[in-house]
């Protein structure tokens, strides 16, 4: 084999990679739903750790559909070609 | 019944089960350390107030009568369930009077903040790293790399945040030594307050990152070399595939162990980046830990690791809903549809 084929490693591949990493994200989601929902209730809503936790939800929420549109791709293409 | 609704209650069964068994942990672990919860905080009034003795040994019964510590265990184990299943995980005892859930919530964010964005990262680099390494073999790349891997591998989390402490932080002072941000300015989502967040974020963040980034990195060179020898790579190969083409068989079938050893690593993870925030001073859940476990202090050490993994339970549950709904060949898989 030639050498200087970086594009196989950047292209992490699926195959169950994204359920692990998909966890740890829906697990953050819920964490940051639950956070926001008790400075939500308990009107501390002008605390910094509830509008971090809003930015970091956003994000959560950013990277969880990249994910779902990606596996939804690859289950379709994967079906599509048998 | 319906197969899919029998694989949903077969893993939510699991999963309830599961739970009790942790919640039986959580409950008898802090309790069979000798001592008594309440003694610092006694101690605390006492310096305080200056009280006399009597009136000590009378708040000491009223607090033993608020927290049901002298109560038996049984009891005391029903009182809990009962409470947390409403969602009251009880008053503290280190930040009496604070609530439990007040206090986990606070320092939640910043150990979310921290560890997901930590963890992702480690593990697509150190996946990366270890392929690369695998695929330069015997070459000055691998040479380099590898004793670089084995090195942080076998290097402890909290040494690694250590050295990184007093290398750049007390030696070089490019960083500062500990803490989420400089005392002397105040949280806001201001320009300036983030600069000093992520001035602050990045010696933690590069030492959970360094720290997991060597097993993972060792991990998929071993697989992707297996990989690179077997008998349908040269098969591939002879037939004139493309490196890219080859390479990509090769993640592919290196990843799977790998994506397993994620799985099981959560909970080291976790515990690696509980002691890096101790190491930082940083106001996460690991810090919140270290003051509940010092301190003897069950309700939080119950409400804290009773939220932790109460929601990683659930998000194991809900990928799994997920997938299912996702995937038609699953959810057929599941229905004989």
């Amino acid at each position: 084999m030639g050498v200087g084929c970086l594009k196989g490693w950047m292209v992490i591949r699926a195959y169950g990679v994204e359920r692990t990493v998909l966890v740890i994200l829906v697990w953050g989601l819920i964490l940051e739903v639950a956070t926001l929902l008790y400075f939500y209730t308990s009107a501390q809503t002008w605390r910094f750790e509830f509008q971090y936790t809003l930015v970091l939800f956003a994000i959560t929420v950013a990277a969880l559909a990249a994910f779902v549109v990606r596996i939804v791709r690859r289950i379709r293409s994967s079906i599509d070609t048998g | 019944m319906n197969p899919f609704i029998k694989f949903l209650v077969r893993r939510a069964g699991f999963l309830v089960l599961t739970f009790i068994t942790f919640i039986l942990i959580i409950f008898i672990l802090p309790r069979s350390i000798p001592g008594n919860p309440l003694a610092t905080l006694l101690s605390q009034l006492f310096q305080q107030a200056q009280t006399n003795p009597d009136l000590i040994k009378a708040v000491h019964r009223k607090l033993m009568e608020e927290f049901g510590i002298g109560k038996p265990i049984h009891i005391q184990f029903f009182e809990f369930i009962t409470r947390a299943f409403i969602g009251d995980l009880g008053t503290s005892i280190a930040f009496y009077p604070r609530k439990v859930a007040e206090i986990v919530f606070t320092y939640l964010p910043w150990t979310l903040g921290l560890l997901i964005p930590a963890t992702i990262t480690s593990w697509v680099i150190g996946n990366l790293l270890g392929a690369l390494a695998a695929y330069k073999r015997k070459t000055v790349v691998d040479n380099v790399l590898l004793p670089i891997f084995l090195t942080l591998s076998q290097t402890p989390y909290y040494w690694l945040a250590m050295l990184l402490l007093f290398g750049l932080a007390v030696t070089l002072r490019i960083f500062p030594i500990g803490g989420a941000y400089s005392p002397i300015r105040l949280p806001a989502l201001t320009f300036e307050f983030i600069v000093d967040l992520l001035h602050h974020y990045t010696l933690p963040f590069l030492s959970i990152v360094m720290g997991a980034m060597g097993g993972w990195a060792i991990g998929m060179r071993v697989m992707a070399i297996y990989e690179l020898r077997a008998d349908y790579i040269s098969y591939a190969d002879s037939l004139g595939l493309p490196d890219s083409k080859l390479l990509r068989y090769v993640f592919r079938n290196s990843i799977l162990p790998q994506i397993t050893g994620l799985a099981l690593n959560l909970g080291t993870i976790l515990g690696g980046s509980l002691i890096t925030e101790l190491v930082f001073s940083y106001p996460g859940t690991g810090y919140l830990i270290f003051r509940a476990l010092s301190t003897l202090d069950y309700p939080l050490i119950q409400g804290t690791f009773l939220l932790l993994t109460s929601t990683l339970l659930l998000a194991n549950f809900i990928v799994d809903i997920m997938y299912a709904y996702i995937d038609p060949r699953i959810r057929t898989g599941y229905t004989g549809g």
